[in-house]
């Protein structure tokens, strides 16, 4: 079986620049980071910190200016539009903080999403998106429509779809950003049970108490990684800035 | 990366998922996607009546020529299968309609007794002119033709009551007439037309003549769209009423073991001798078969189907600009979509036939909508007027390709505008 101290993302010297009018923004400033299989990895900082360049980079919807990035082994700089593709596809789950369902489908069409664009026949993907759908607890709430569900439902929904293609890593982003704090714990206690059987999962938070149910927490301050293995309630005081206690 | 999925999105999920985001778009926005849509329904509207219409009528003026024998052909001073007189230089001067001298409806008789012809007659159009026909206070306007006795034998109508024109009352010029039913129904009513005395009036003469026949023409369309013939002897015509000798012209029928080119061949060597050319000298009449006429009736009908596509073209020009700003519209409020779609794995050009697979399918309901339209207009006139139309085949699958084409023709640029967007920025599109 494989190693679960298997390096499943490098970086190395990630640089990400934008260019905007006569300045040149760093978003990322040399960012070397290691995420090992089965991990549960949050990503913390305050805005402007670079924690959703460093995010879309790792979600292969954006290329790094300069600097190595080994997802699952392969290297992602070099590849192409199509290549690129296909990795969001197969190896990336994302679960985004505004869901983004398509809001004229249902539950069950939502999460078949990914499975379309990996060729999945029809049987196939309507059975492998309702076994998602079973795991996050909404095998009752295939045919709803987005507007048919509540927040927590939502989100789930959107869960089961990074689940579906069965990815090595999920990417979550501010995934409680739009949720209330029972709902917020709701899909936390998803994430656990996802992380208790085996997924690696990395996510995108300011907030203290979200970010406390990872196993480690990156933190990054002006485009470079502040912590590899930030203690909470200590990074809080000593990097000074202000996160959203509650 | 698992090996267990291998390519990409299959082409049928593709246009499968494109139709139904098509339709749900469609539905969501109705009056905007009817308004998109109507230029190419217009368009395909158009181009389907007319297909049907000018079809319709191309068979049964084939078949109304055909009536009256397949080997039957024309005389005329001038060659009018040519397309003069029908949009060519009439008004010139110097052209053969009016340089060429008219001929002289005697001759009829002289070709239709040449050998392996089996008759010929003269016919004078007076149509043109505006003839009326009355009868006490009933009026009615009339096709008025002067034709020789022999006409009936070669037009192939028949004679449903009372009997046509002899060769004797012909040459003395006896003021009789034959009248087709309608004619007869819209005079008389229901009184015996037969021995009753009408009047013909023109612009500038009349004359009376009394009905010794009611006739029939030969079975065809035509029949049906041009009715009130009046038919009376040319001789009478020539001597009562201002005929137009440059409209003469003679039908002649071969006896049927002869060979066309033959007769044709027969006509051709009597009608320079009538004209006393020489040899060397140009022909200053034409022979013209029936093909040739058809041709011509085709060339005819061609140039007016070539200004409807081209009419109907700027309909889905129209349309195709409406496909357009739609889209434009629906790639932009649809960003955020795009962003989705490419973070779970769309490749551009995923997206860029999604959206032309939506235009497509926005073009092909407009071009639906305009069929089904069209379908009824063809039906109805048809049914209720005495157009010919007939619907064919190839104008319903080129109105849909034509409107299909115009979906992915137009679409093409809001489609790349969609694969192109870049899925970070997409994603966070407000």
């Amino acid at each position: 079986m494989q190693n679960t101290n298997e390096a499943i993302i490098t970086t190395h010297n990630l640089h990400k620049h934008y260019v905007m009018g006569a300045e040149t923004v760093r978003a990322l400033n040399g960012v070397d980071v290691e995420i090992r299989r089965n991990e549960y990895v949050a990503i913390m900082g305050p805005s402007g910190s670079g924690k959703s360049t460093l995010m879309n980079l790792i979600g292969c919807l954006d290329s790094p200016t300069e600097g190595e990035y080994v997802l699952n082994g392969q290297e992602v700089q070099v590849l192409d539009d199509d290549e690129l593709a296909r990795i969001r596809n197969r190896e990336i789950g994302f679960v985004f903080q505004t869901f983004n369902l398509l809001p004229r489908a249902t539950a069950l069409h939502n999460v078949e999403l990914p499975l379309i664009y990996a060729g999945v026949r029809s049987k196939e993907r309507q059975r492998r998106a309702s076994a998602a759908l079973e795991r996050v607890a909404l095998g009752d709430r295939m045919d709803h429509k987005p507007n048919e569900l509540s927040g927590g439902q939502r989100q789930r929904v959107a869960i089961a779809r990074a689940l579906v293609n069965d990815p090595s890593i999920v990417l979550a982003d501010e995934p409680t950003g739009n949720l209330d704090s029972s709902t917020s714990e709701e899909i936390m206690d998803v994430f656990e049970s996802l992380h208790a059987a085996g997924q690696t999962i990395i996510m995108v938070t300011h907030e203290f108490d979200i970010a406390s149910h990872a196993q480690r927490v990156i933190t990054l301050v002006d485009g470079k990684i502040a912590s590899h293995n930030a203690e909470i309630p200590t990074f809080v005081g000593a990097a000074g800035h202000d996160f959203h206690i509650p | 990366m698992s090996p267990r999925i291998t390519g990409g999105m299959g082409f049928f999920t593709t246009v499968r998922e494109g139709i139904s985001v098509a339709f749900d778009s469609l539905g969501a926005n109705r009056v905007r996607s009817a308004l998109t849509i109507l230029g190419v329904t217009i368009g395909v509207l158009v181009v389907m009546v007319m297909a049907a219409v000018i079809t319709g009528i191309n068979s049964s003026f084939t078949e109304m020529i055909s009536s009256r024998g397949i080997t039957t052909f024309y005389v005329a001073h001038f060659d009018f299968s040519s397309g003069m007189g029908v949009g060519g230089p009439l008004e010139e001067e110097e052209s053969d309609f009016f340089k060429n001298d008219p001929l002289d409806a005697r001759w009829a008789r002289d070709l239709g007794s040449l050998p392996g012809i089996e008759s010929a007659a003269a016919m004078v159009d007076l149509g043109g002119s505006g003839y009326e026909a009355s009868w006490g206070s009933q009026e009615v306007e009339i096709s008025l033709y002067g034709v020789s006795s022999d006409f009936l034998e070669i037009d192939n109508g028949d004679i449903m009551d009372g009997r046509w024109f002899t060769n004797v009352e012909a040459e003395r010029r006896a003021n009789v007439v034959v009248i087709d039913s309608a004619t007869a129904v819209d005079l008389f009513g229901g009184l015996d037309p037969l021995d009753r005395n009408i009047r013909i009036t023109g612009r500038n003469d009349e004359t009376s003549l009394r009905v010794i026949g009611i006739y029939r023409p030969p079975a065809n369309l035509f029949a049906g769209l041009a009715t009130h013939y009046v038919m009376a002897p040319f001789e009478t015509t020539d001597k009562n009423l201002n005929v137009w000798d440059r409209s003469i012209s003679f039908i002649v029928r071969p006896e049927p073991q002869t060979d066309l080119q033959d007769a044709i061949d027969v006509v051709h060597a009597r009608m320079r001798r009538l004209r006393g050319l020489q040899p060397g000298e140009e022909d200053d009449f034409a022979v013209m078969t029936q093909d040739q006429i058809v041709d011509l009736w085709g060339r005819l009908t061609g140039a007016l189907f070539a200004v409807m596509v081209g009419l109907s073209s700027v309909g889905l020009l129209v349309g195709g600009v409406g496909v357009i700003g739609i889209m434009m519209i629906s790639v932009t409020e649809r960003t955020r979509e795009i962003g989705l779609r490419k973070s779970m794995g769309a490749r551009r050009r995923d997206i860029m036939w999604q959206f032309l697979v939506e235009a497509a399918t926005l073009t092909l309901v407009g071009g639906g909508i305009g069929l089904l339209c069209g379908g009824a207009i063809v039906f109805a006139l048809e049914a209720w007027t005495p157009v010919p139309a007939t619907v064919p085949l190839w104008s319903i699958v080129a109105a849909l390709a034509a409107s299909a084409l115009t979906g992915v023709g137009f679409g093409l640029y809001p489609a790349s505008r969609a694969a192109s967007l870049e899925p970070v920025d997409a994603l966070r599109y407000e």
